[in-house]
C-alpha cells in the first residue's frame, strides 16, 4: 500500500501538472520522472500514480520514457489494478497509440475469460497460453493427490509443503544430532511460504519470479531436465512466465467474490470506450452473456468459456452491481455498428431481468432505460431491411415478438410491492407508448390510485404522453377520456402531495397542447382556478405555463397570418345559454373551421356577467399613464393591417374568453403570491397580456379609437378574492392619480363627476353607470384598467431580484459585520443547528 | 497490520455539510451527504472529487449511508447521486426515506428562488436518488455484501435518526450521526450495545456544555407565548416542516388543553401536514409516552392546531402561527413577521439556527431597524409610494431565542462512549476549540485515543484484529478432561491443537483429526542426546545408579528399569553404552518424544551434572 503522504502527493502532482506554463512544466516532469520511475519499479501500481502518468503524458511532449512506465503500470500482475490504470487512460481524448493495443487486451481480458466470448485476437498471448498451460497439466497430473483444485498454484504450493515436510523428516531420523539446529530449517521454509501466499496478492514481479525459481528447485528428477531447457532460452521463458502468472492472476482474481465484482465492473463499464467497428458485435454479445450469468443462466456451453471461471459466474448470480454496469454500458452500445445484429439477443435477455423476481429495483430501471435505447435502434432497420440483407428480416419478426411479450411482464411490475419498480415501470411504459404509438390507458389509470405520491405522479406523466396518441388513433374512448379528465381534476383539488398535482397541470399542458382549442374548457377553467391556488409553488408555476399557453392559442397576436387567411366565421347562432363553460370553441384557435357559437356582435345579448360590454369611452383611457415605460413588444394592433375581419373584436373576443377562463384570476393570485418565482411569472405574463390587449396609452387620447375602448370595458370578477381589497385599493389610488393630472390637464368638469362616483364605490349596480366610466362595480373591475394599475414594471424589477438579496447587499454585509462585534450571545446561535 | 482510514469531506472542525469518508477492511463508505446552509457557493456541498479525480464514484464507494433527514446530512445527497454520479446502494431508515424527498423539494424550493441558480438537482434528480435508497430497520443487520455489514440504532434527535454500525470481519466503526441522549416529547432517548468498535465517530455539537434541562426550556417557552396571548399579542414561530415544529405543537396542545386556553393556534403551510402525516405512520420510531397513548389519542392528531390561510395574518386579536421557512428569509413566514413587526404586543420566536444575512439572523442580533427593499409585500402593508426604493421596517415586536435543537452535550457524550466502548474516538461536527477540550476530557477518562481531524484530513488507525477460530468438540473435551481450572473468559490459557486454514476457515482440531482430514501419515519426531558421564562402574551398574538416581529426584514419576538394559522415564528412553578403551566414560544415550520435550530437557541437564556420589547400585 502507498504511504497517505505519497498518495496526497501524486493527487497534487495530477492536479497542478496540467494547469502549468511550459518552463516550468518541463523541469517538474524532469524532476518528477525519476521518482516516479522508482515508484513504479517498486510495483507501486496506484491509480494515483496512474493519473499523474497520464497528466505528464498530456501536459508535454512524448517521452519514451513515460511510455515504458505507462506500459509497465499496465502490466501489473494485479489485474484489478491494471484494469483501473487501463481504465484511467480512457478517459482524457489521449491514450499513447502505442498502448492502446494493451489497454483494449487488458480492459476487454476479464470479460472474454469470463464469458468465452472471444474479444480479443491474443495471438502471441495465445501461443504463451497454450504453453502453459501445457507446464500447468503437466506439474499438476505429477503432483495432484487428492484435491482437485481449480486454483494450480495452490496445489502447487500445498504438494510442496509435504516435500519439505517430507525432507525434513528424513533428516531428522537420519542425524539424531542436536535437535534444535534440524527444527529450524522447517521452521524458516513454513515462514517463507506463508509470505510467498501473502505477497501474491500485492504482487512484485520480483516475488513471482523468487518463487517460479523456488518451484523450479524443487520440481522432481523428471521436470529438472525440462527446466534446464527452458534456462536455456532465457528471454522466452521469461515472457512465459509472465503470461502464465498474468492470466493465472487473473483467474485467481475472478474466483474471488469481490475482486471479481470489481475488475468485471471496471471490464465492462469500459467496453463502450475500446470498442471498434469489428467488435462492438461480440461486446455486445459478450455483455449479454455476463447479463445471462448475472442471472444465473451458466455461460453458454458453444462458447468455449474459461475453463476455471464456473466459479467465477456463480461469483456472478444476482450481483446487481455487475448488472447495473452492464446494463449501462449496453445502452451506450446501442449506437455501435454492431448493434443491429444482437438485436434478439440483447432484447432477450433484457426481458429476463424483467421477469426475474429477484431483480433489483435499480437494475431494473438501467434495464428499462437500456431497452428505451435498443428499441430505437430496432426501430432503424425497419426502414433499411428491405434495402441491406433479406436476413434482417425474421431478426426483425423476432423482435416484434420481444416487444409483445413485454406487455404481460409490465402490468406484472406495475404490481410490485416496491414502488420504485412500480415508478420505473409506469415511466417506461410512457415513453414506450410514445416510441411505439401504443396505448396502455387502463394500466395507467389503475396506477392513478397507487398509495405512493411519486408512482401517481408518474401514472399521469404516463397517461400525458399517451393521451394523444388514443386520439390519433380514433379509439372509441371519448367516455374514457372524460373520466380521466375528472379523475385528474380529483387529484389536483384532493391530493396531499405535490407531485401528483404538478404532473396534472403538466398533463393539461400537453393536453393542451395536443388538443388545441380543447373541447373541454370547463376542465381548464377548474385547473386553472385549482392550480394558482395550490399550495404548491410549482403547481403554481405550471399553472402559469398554462396560462401562458391559452393566452399564446388565444391572442391574436401570436397568430396574426392565420388572422388574416382564415377569417373566423361570426354567427348570429349565440345565445346567452351558449355562454355557460359547457363547450367554448376559440374561433383563433389553430382548428378554426368549427363555427364558433360564442362570439357576437351584439352586446345587448349578452348578460355574463364576464361578457363584453361597450359602453361610452372611458375618461380614464384618454389620461395619460403615470409611468412612461417603453415597452419591448409592441402591440399587435398597431401593426396588424386591418383585414376585413375586425382585428379589435377579434382582441375582445380574446380577452373575454381568458376571462371566462379564469385567467386573469389565476394570473392575480401568482401575481400577489409570497412565492418570488410565481409572483414574477405572473407579473411578466400581465405586462404581456396588458402590452397585447389593452390599448396603450401613452400615444395619445387622439389615438384612441373606439375599438380599444371596447377592449377597455372587458370585465372580470373581483369578489372572494384574497386580493380584492388590495386590487380595489390601487384602483382608486390610480384612479385618484389620474384624475389629478387630468384636471390638470383638462380642467374640465366631468373629473367631477368622476370623483363623486368614486366615493360612491360599490354602493350598487346604479353606481356602474356607463356615462361615469365607473369600472369597478358589483366586485368586477375592468381588466386593462386594473392592468394599469398594479405598477406592473415596477413589481418585475422588484421580483427579478433574488430572495437573498437583501442579505448580499453590501449594507446587510455592514450591519452584519458590525453586530458580530458583539457576539455574547451569539455563541449558541450558530452552534444550534438544524 | 490492517488499518482503518477516516477522512472528513465535510463536518471536520466544523458543524455543517456532513460527510465522512471510511475506509476499512478494503471497504470504502460515505457517512452522509450533507450540504451547508451558510453558504451558496461552491462550499456548499462536499468536494467529491477529492474521492476521484475522474468521477467513478460508484467504482470506488460501496455504499452511503445517511443518518437522518437534516439537510446537513443529506441535501448533497442528489447532487452526488445524479449529478456527480453514485449507482451503487444509499442506506437509510423507513422513517428518513420517505421525510427526505420533503426536504430536499423544500430546499430545492428556497435555492431556485434565488439568483442564479440554474444548474441545480431537479425533483426528478431527488426522485431517481431515493429509487436507489435501501431502507434499514433497526438493529437488523444488513449484509451490504459478503464482507460488510451494518447495523442501525436508535439515536433520538429527529424522527428515524439512526447510528450506524459498519463492521468488515473483526474491524468495526460506529458512526452516531446527531444523537440525543435524553428523551424528549415526542422521541426517546439514543441507545447502542456495549459493541467495542475500532472507532467510535460522534458527533460534538455540545463539546463544552452541560445542558439545562429541557423541561425548564420549555416552560419557559410556554410562559412567554402564555404572556403575549394573554396580553393579545400574536406570536409568530418560524420552523422547518419538520423535526421541531411537531415537538412544539405537542407542546403547544397540550397546554392549551390544560389552560383551557382559546386563541387560535395555526399552521402555515400544506408542508407541515404532511409533516405530521409522517409522525403518525412512523409511531414506533417515536417515544414510549406517544406510542403508549396512541391507542387512546394520536398525540399528533391536533385538537387546538388548525391550518393558516394567509388572511388570517390581519385577523385582529391574539395567535400563534407555525411558519416556513425557519429562517425568515423568504416565503410566509417572512410575509407574516412584516405585517406584525412594527407592534410591540406581539413576539417572535425563533426555535433554531439561522444564516448570516437571513432577516432572522439580524433580528436575533438585536437589529431594530431593517432596510428592504422595496418588495410587493412590503408595498402591500406599508403603502410607501411608488418609486421609492428602499424602505425601513421597524422591529417593535418582542424577539426571542429558544434552543430546541436535541443534541448530545458533553454529558451524554461522555455516556455513550461508556455504552459502546470503543478503542478509539474520533469527533465530528463540532467546532475545534470546544473539540480539543471534550478531546483532552475523553483521553483522560478513558484512556483511549480521540482524533479530530479537519476537512480533507485523513486519520489512521491501526487495529488489532481478533481472529476468531472454530475449535472442534473432540478438542475441548479432550481439553477438559485433562482437569484443571474450568475456561474462564478473563484468564488466557495455553491449548495444544492443530490449526487448519482452509477455504477461509480457520479451525482448531486435535493432530489425528487434522491428520485424517488432510489424508497424512504420522510421523513421531524423537529427539536424541547424547551425554558424557564419568562412572567408574560397569554399564549395568551405571544404570541401576541412574535408575535410584531418578527415582529420588522425580516423585511421582512412572521410572522403569527394563530387562533389555534400559530405563524409562515416561517415554523417555535412557541407555547406557562404553567404549573398551575408556571403560569409565559412559556415554548416556537419551531419547524421547517431542510431547515429553519438558521433561527430557530436563533430565539431559540433569544427566549432564553427574551422579552423586553416595548412590548404590541397586
Amino acid at each position: 500500500m502507498m504511504c497517505h503522504q505519497v498518495l496526497q502527493g501524486l493527487r497534487l502532482l495530477a492536479l497542478t501538472l496540467p494547469e502549468l506554463e511550459a518552463p516550468l512544466r518541463g523541469s517538474v516532469i524532469r524532476r518528477v520522472l525519476g521518482p516516479l520511475e522508482g515508484l513504479v519499479r517498486e510495483g507501486r501500481r496506484a491509480v494515483a500514480l496512474m493519473d499523474v502518468l497520464l497528466a505528464t503524458y498530456r501536459s508535454g511532449p512524448c517521452d519514451s520514457r513515460l511510455v515504458s512506465l505507462m506500459a509497465s503500470m499496465l502490466n501489473s500482475q494485479n489485474p484489478s489494478d491494471a484494469a483501473l490504470c487501463a481504465a484511467a487512460t480512457l478517459h482524457p481524448e489521449t491514450c499513447p497509440p502505442g498502448l492502446r493495443q494493451k489497454v483494449v487486451a487488458v480492459l476487454l481480458g476479464p470479460l472474454q475469460m469470463v464469458t468465452g466470448v472471444t474479444l480479443l485476437d491474443w495471438t502471441n498471448d495465445r501461443h504463451t497460453d497454450q504453453q502453459t498451460d501445457h507446464r500447468h497439466t503437466d506439474r499438476q497430473t505429477d503432483h495432484r493427490h487428492t484435491d482437485q483444485q481449480t486454483d494450480h498454484r495452490h496445489t502447487d504450493r500445498q504438494t510442496d509443503h509435504r516435500h519439505t515436510d517430507q525432507q525434513t523428516d528424513h533428516r531428522h531420523t537420519d542425524q539424531p544430532a542436536d535437535h534444535r539446529h534440524t527444527d529450524q530449517p522447517t521452521d524458516h521454509r513454513h515462514t517463507d511460504q506463508q509470505t510467498d501466499n501473502r505477497h501474491t496478492d500485492r504482487d512484485h514481479r520480483q516475488t513471482d519470479h523468487r518463487q517460479t525459481d523456488e518451484d523450479h528447485k524443487q520440481t522432481d528428477e523428471d521436470h529438472r531436465q525440462t527446466d534446464e531447457d527452458h534456462r536455456q532460452t532465457d528471454t522466452d521463458q521469461d515472457r512465459q512466465t509472465e503470461g502464465r502468472s498474468s492470466l493465472s492472476l487473473l483467474l485467481d482474481h475472478l474466483n474471488h467474490k469481490p475482486s471479481c465484482i470489481s475488475l468485471l465492473c471496471v471490464s465492462v463499464s469500459s467496453a463502450p470506450y475500446v470498442t471498434d467497428m469489428d467488435s462492438s458485435a461480440s461486446v455486445i454479445l459478450a455483455v449479454v452473456s455476463l447479463l445471462r450469468i448475472c442471472n444465473g443462466h451458466s455461460p453458454s456451453p458453444e462458447s468455449k468459456a474459461a475453463i476455471g471461471c464456473s466459479k467465477a459466474s456463480t461469483n456472478l448470480i444476482g450481483c446487481s452491481k455487475v448488472q447495473r454496469c452492464c446494463l449501462d454500458s449496453l445502452a451506450s452500445l446501442s449506437t455501435c455498428p454492431g448493434a443491429v445484429e444482437r438485436v434478439v439477443e440483447v432484447f432477450h435477455v433484457l426481458v429476463q431481468n424483467l421477469q426475474n423476481p429477484d431483480s433489483d429495483p435499480t437494475v431494473l430501471q438501467k434495464n428499462y432505460q437500456a431497452m428505451l435505447r435498443w428499441l430505437s435502434v430496432s426501430a432503424e432497420p425497419n426502414s433499411l431491411a428491405d434495402l441491406v440483407t433479406e436476413d434482417l428480416l425474421p431478426v426483425l419478426k423476432k423482435r416484434v415478438c420481444v416487444v409483445t411479450d413485454l406487455l404481460p411482464v409490465l402490468k406484472k411490475r406495475v404490481c410490485d410491492v416496491r414502488w420504485e419498480v412500480r415508478d420505473s415501470t409506469l415511466e417506461f411504459l410512457g415513453q414506450l407508448c410514445e416510441a411505439l404509438s401504443c396505448t396502455v390507458t387502463p394500466i395507467l389509470l389503475e396506477a392513478l390510485c397507487d398509495q405512493e405520491s411519486y408512482v401517481r405522479a408518474s401514472a399521469i406523466s404516463a397517461l400525458a404522453r399517451t393521451l394523444p396518441l388514443s386520439d390519433q388513433q380514433g379509439e372509441p374512448g371519448n367516455q374514457t377520456q372524460e373520466q380521466t379528465l375528472g379523475q385528474l381534476l380529483d387529484i389536483l383539488s384532493q391530493d396531499s402531495e405535490g407531485f401528483p398535482r404538478r404532473a396534472v397541470v403538466q398533463f393539461f399542458i400537453s393536453w393542451l397542447k395536443t388538443h388545441p382549442s380543447s373541447s373541454s374548457s370547463s376542465s381548464l377553467c377548474s385547473v386553472l382556478s385549482l392550480g394558482s391556488t395550490d399550495l404548491d409553488w410549482e403547481v403554481k408555476v405550471h399553472t402559469l405555463e398554462l396560462v401562458e399557453l391559452l393566452m399564446e392559442e388565444t391572442l391574436p397576436g401570436h397568430q396574426e397570418s392565420e388572422l388574416g387567411s382564415a377569417p373566423p366565421p361570426y354567427g348570429g347562432s349565440g345565445g346567452t345559454n351558449l355562454l355557460t363553460h359547457t363547450d367554448l370553441t376559440h374561433p383563433y384557435a389553430v382548428t378554426p373551421s368549427q363555427p364558433s357559437p360564442l362570439l357576437t356582435h351584439t352586446p345587448t345579448e349578452l348578460t355574463h356577467p364576464y361578457a363584453v360590454t361597450p359602453s361610452q369611452p372611458s375618461p380614464l383611457t384618454h389620461t395619460h399613464p403615470t409611468d412612461t415605460h417603453t415597452h419591448p413588444t409592441h402591440t399587435p394592433l398597431t401593426h396588424t393591417p386591418p383585414t376585413h375581419t375586425h382585428p379589435t373584436t377579434s382582441v375582445v373576443c380574446g380577452l373575454s374568453r381568458l376571462v371566462e377562463l379564469g385567467v386573469v384570476t389565476a394570473l392575480l393570485n401568482g401575481l400577489f403570491d409570497c412565492d418570488r418565482p410565481v409572483a414574477l411569472k405572473a407579473c411578466s405574463l400581465l405586462l404581456r397580456l396588458r402590452d397585447a390587449v389593452c390599448p396603450s396609452r401613452s400615444l395619445g387620447k387622439g389615438a384612441m379609437t373606439t375599438d380599444d375602448t371596447t377592449v377597455a370595458t372587458v370585465t372580470f370578477d373581483l369578489r372572494g378574492q384574497v386580493w380584492e381589497r388590495e386590487v380595489t385599493r390601487k384602483l382608486q389610488e390610480k384612479r385618484g392619480s389620474d384624475w389629478v393630472k387630468e384636471s390638470r390637464e383638462v380642467g374640465c368638469d366631468r373629473p367631477n363627476k368622476n370623483r363623486d362616483s368614486d366615493r360612491t364605490d360599490g354602493a350598487g349596480s346604479e353606481a356602474c353607470d356607463r356615462s361615469t366610466g365607473k369600472s369597478v362595480c358589483e366586485g368586477s373591475a375592468r381588466v386593462c384598467e386594473v392592468l394599469w394599475s398594479l405598477g406592473l414594471e415596477e413589481r418585475q424589477s422588484v421580483l427579478s431580484q433574488s430572495s437573498d438579496h437583501v442579505q448580499n447587499s453590501p449594507l446587510s454585509l455592514l450591519e452584519d459585520i458590525l453586530n458580530a462585534t458583539d457576539t455574547s450571545h451569539t455563541d449558541e446561535v450558530i452552534v444550534d443547528c438544524y | 497490520m490492517p488499518e482503518i482510514k477516516v477522512t472528513p469531506l465535510g463536518a471536520g472542525q466544523d458543524v455543517g455539510r456532513s460527510c465522512i469518508l471510511v475506509s476499512i477492511g478494503g471497504k470504502n463508505i460515505m457517512l452522509d451527504c450533507g450540504m451547508h446552509m451558510g453558504f451558496n457557493d461552491d462550499r456548499r456541498f462536499p468536494d467529491f472529487s477529492y474521492i476521484t479525480q475522474q468521477g467513478r464514484l460508484t467504482e470506488f464507494l460501496d455504499c452511503v449511508i445517511i443518518s437522518h433527514f437534516h439537510l446537513d446530512h443529506c441535501g448533497a445527497l442528489p447532487y452526488m447521486s445524479e449529478m456527480v454520479g453514485y449507482d451503487g446502494p444509499i442506506y437509510m431508515t423507513h422513517p428518513t426515506k420517505a421525510i427526505c424527498p420533503i426536504l430536499l423539494e423544500d430546499f430545492r424550493k428556497i435555492t431556485v428562488d434565488k439568483k442564479g441558480e440554474t444548474n441545480f438537482f431537479t425533483s426528478q434528480m431527488i426522485k431517481d436518488c431515493m429509487k436507489k435508497v435501501v431502507p434499514l430497520n433497526l438493529h437488523q443487520t444488513v449484509q451490504v455484501d459478503d464482507e460488510l455489514e451494518i447495523k442501525a440504532y436508535y439515536a433520538g434527535h429527529v424522527l428515524g435518526a439512526a447510528m450506524v454500525q459498519i463492521k468488515v470481519g473483526s474491524e468495526s466503526v460506529v458512526y452516531t450521526g446527531d444523537y440525543n441522549m435524553t428523551p424528549d416529547r415526542h422521541l426517546g432517548a439514543a441507545w447502542i450495545d456495549k459493541c467495542r468498535p475500532d472507532i467510535l465517530i460522534s458527533e460534538s455539537t455540545y463539546a463544552t456544555t452541560i445542558r439545562d434541562s429541557k423541561r425548564c426550556r420549555e416552560r419557559d417557552f410556554l410562559k412567554k407565548v402564555h404572556e403575549t396571548v394573554e396580553r393579545g399579542g400574536k406570536v409568530l414561530i418560524p420552523v422547518f416542516a419538520l423535526g421541531r415544529a411537531q415537538e412544539l405543537c405537542i407542546l403547544l396542545e397540550t397546554f392549551w388543553e390544560r389552560m383551557n386556553m382559546k386563541a387560535p393556534i395555526y399552521f402555515s403551510t400544506g408542508l407541515t401536514e404532511k409533516a405530521n402525516h409522517y409522525y403518525k405512520l412512523f409511531i414506533t420510531w417515536t417515544n414510549q409516552k406517544i406510542r403508549k397513548t396512541f391507542v387512546q389519542r394520536n398525540m399528533f392528531e391536533f385538537k387546538h392546531i388548525k391550518a393558516f390561510d394567509r388572511s388570517y395574518a390581519d385577523n385582529p386579536g391574539p395567535m400563534v402561527v407555525f411558519a416556513t421557512p425557519g429562517m425568515l428569509h423568504a416565503g410566509q413566514s417572512l410575509q407574516i413577521f412584516k405585517k406584525w413587526a412594527g407592534n410591540e404586543k406581539n413576539m417572535i420566536i425563533m426555535p433554531g439556527y439561522c444564516v448570516q444575512g437571513t432577516i432572522g439572523h439580524k433580528i436575533l442580533n438585536g437589529q431594530k431597524k431593517l432596510e428592504m427593499e422595496n418588495r410587493q409585500t412590503v408595498i402591500e402593508i406599508e403603502r410607501c409610494e411608488p418609486g421609492c426604493c428602499h424602505l425601513s421596517l421597524e422591529v417593535k415586536l418582542q424577539v426571542e431565542y429558544m434552543s430546541f435543537s436535541a443534541h448530545a452535550d458533553a454529558k451524554g457524550i461522555m455516556q455513550l462512549i461508556r455504552m459502546a466502548e470503543p478503542r478509539n474516538m474520533l469527533l465530528v461536527h463540532g467546532e475545534a476549540k470546544k473539540m480539543e477540550f471534550l478531546k483532552d476530557k475523553i483521553e483522560q477518562e478513558f484512556t483511549i485515543n480521540c482524533f479530530m481531524p479537519a476537512n480533507g484530513e485523513t486519520t489512521t488507525v491501526i487495529t488489532n484484529p481478533s481472529v476468531p477460530v472454530d475449535i472442534s468438540l473432540n478438542l475441548l473435551k479432550r481439553e477438559m478432561a485433562l482437569g484443571g481450572p474450568l475456561p474462564d473468559p478473563k484468564k488466557p490459557r495455553t491449548m495444544h491443537g492443530t490449526l487448519i486454514m482452509k477455504d477461509n476457515s480457520l479451525r482448531l482440531v486435535s493432530p489425528e483429526q487434522a491428520l485424517k482430514e488432510l489424508g497424512l501419515n504420522e510421523h513421531q519426531l524423537r529427539f536424541t542426546c547424547r551425554v558424557q558421564l564419568q562412572d567408574p562402574h560397569s554399564d549395568p551398574d551405571t544404570l541401576s545408579r541412574i535408575y535410584t538416581h531418578l527415582k529420588s529426584v522425580l516423585k511421582g514419576y512412572t521410572i522403569q528399569h527394563l530387562p533389555d538394559g534400559t530405563v524409562m522415564v515416561e517415554s523417555i528412553v535412557i541407555k547406557v553404552s562404553s567404549s573398551a578403551e575408556e571403560p569409565n566414560t559412559k556415554v548416556l544415550l537419551l531419547s524421547w518424544s517431542y510431547q515429553d520435550e519438558d521433561l527430557g530437557s530436563f533430565l539431559s541437564t540433569l544427566l549432564k551434572k553427574g551422579l552423586p556420589s553416595g548412590l548404590s547400585s541397586m
